[in-house]
């Protein structure tokens, strides 16, 4: 068997048997930003309820006993925590790879010694605009602009591996071109999200912030030329494989071979699947994340289930505890998901 | 003993039965989903597209390399573990070695 195929079956067991392969860790949810778009800094509880150092790498071991691969440290901002150090090189004597989420302001040489003892697989620095201006309209903190980019910098002369992504929404789209170049300029990858997720169920304030979906695909089809073609493939690509007679709501990895655990060890089969958290007790990880699993796949899928027979499902990005945050029903739609799949399937079919 | 998913790094120095080979420090064994794998879990960035996974005989192989072994008694352990002709294992092990070695998964005393 070709080492590819191995890793394929490795992730088929993990999803038949239960095994946590992927977990993601939100060390805290304190930030140093106030972004307006937010979801995390909102929900988050008061700092004296964040797991310890040593209940973070108690978790950490048993997900690895558990079978895990890789492990994602995010937040609110990860780097805040003066044990960040102690958490990652913990972490990654465990054998697990490791990925970072972090605005890249809180970098310093401190910081750069430690992903340098046991580098990560990937350091993704979000990106909140191309100007200090637009720093302080979405974050409140102009300086953080030039905290972003010398953080990265920095993490860059070190030969550590970085990627940026931003949130494509109406403070920050103007820029969206000119981040787009600057981060050529550097070589470094860009990737963006244009599905601003409410912050709480029937939280209209976040419809102002979203770009109206036929402006998000002009937009792509303008800046993004290439991506016609892309996705004229990943929809061919789609029909061949569309089970419309898919009986289970979630289609995902959550909860399947994925997981969650927010700042206060509340184990989820993804950030956004509040309702079916699990508090972490030590020693009973599995066990959590477990009855997540058992959990989103009891959920049926409606009948009729629309999404499954949808032809710009691969555009989509909503998913059940989206659509419960945007209109009350996990077996819903999020609208502007819909909308937004829907122009971007029309100018998939737009020849190159 | 092993697929690795990505070609070899530059040659090294043959290997003979009186070669002593060790383990690189902070390269774990990992059991993940039925598949066993080494990580190096410091000073190298752990890239997906430089798994190192075993089979049954590079897990034995690795677990006797908990300290320095030569590759004569490496060989002989082999053979004995899995009744095998002594010179196939001895050819086994100097292969499975020498790929840990390019890859810096394991170094020589």
């Amino acid at each position: 068997m070709t080492p590819e195929a191995r890793l394929n079956a490795m992730r088929h067991r993990a999803a038949a048997e239960g095994i946590p392969l992927h977990a993601t860790l939100a060390l805290t949810h304190r930030c140093n930003f106030r972004c307006v778009h937010c979801y995390v800094l909102p929900n988050a509880k008061a700092p004296s309820t964040e797991l310890s150092t040593e209940d973070w790498l108690a978790l950490a071991q048993e997900a690895a006993d558990a079978g895990c691969f890789s492990i994602l440290l995010t937040g609110g901002e990860p780097l805040l925590r003066d044990d960040f150090a102690d958490i990652y090189l913990g972490i990654r004597k465990m054998g697990v790879h490791v990925m970072l989420f972090s605005n890249a302001s809180r970098v310093d040489e401190r910081i750069i010694q430690t992903l340098q003892t046991a580098p990560p697989r990937l350091i993704e620095v979000t990106m909140y605009g191309a100007s200090p201006e637009t720093y302080e309209r979405v974050t409140g903190r102009a300086e953080g602009f030039d905290e972003a980019w010398r953080g990265i910098r920095l993490l860059r002369e070190a030969g550590l591996p970085v990627r940026l992504k931003t949130v494509l929404m109406q403070p920050t789209r103007d820029d969206f071109e000119t981040l787009r170049e600057m981060a050529a300029v550097d070589d470094l990858p860009l990737r963006y999200d244009a599905m601003i997720q409410p912050r709480f169920p029937g939280d209209t304030d976040m419809e102002r912030l979203r770009i109206p979906p036929a402006e998000v695909a002009e937009m792509e089809a303008r800046l993004i030329p290439e991506l016609a073609g892309q996705w004229k493939q990943q929809r061919e690509r789609q029909a061949k494989q569309m089970d419309t007679s898919a009986t289970h709501l979630y289609s995902c990895a959550a909860g399947a071979i994925s997981f969650y655990v927010s700042a206060e060890g509340m184990v989820q089969p993804c950030v956004s699947a509040v309702r079916h958290g699990v508090r972490y007790e030590r020693g009973e990880l599995l066990s959590a994340f477990r009855k997540g699993r058992q959990a989103v796949r009891s959920i049926p899928a409606p009948v009729p289930f629309e999404c499954a027979a949808c032809g710009d499902r691969v555009f989509c990005g909503s998913c059940p505890p989206i659509a419960e945050l945007d209109c009350g029903d996990e077996r819903g739609k999020c609208a502007y998901a819909c909308a937004l799949a829907h122009e971007r399937g029309k100018h998939s079919e737009i020849s190159v | 003993m092993n697929e690795s998913t990505s070609p070899t790094n530059e040659p090294i120095e043959l290997l003979t039965a009186d070669s002593l080979v060790g383990p690189q420090e902070g390269v774990v064994l990992r059991h993940v989903a039925g598949e066993h794998m080494l990580v190096p879990s410091v000073a190298r960035e752990v890239d997906l597209d430089s798994l190192f996974l075993l089979n049954a005989t590079g897990v034995f192989v690795w677990e006797q390399l908990a300290s320095e072994q030569s590759v004569a008694d490496l060989s002989a352990a082999v053979a004995q573990q899995f009744s095998v002709d002594p010179d196939a294992a001895a050819a086994d092990v100097v292969t499975f070695l020498s790929s840990l070695l390019e890859r810096k998964l394991a170094v020589r005393a």
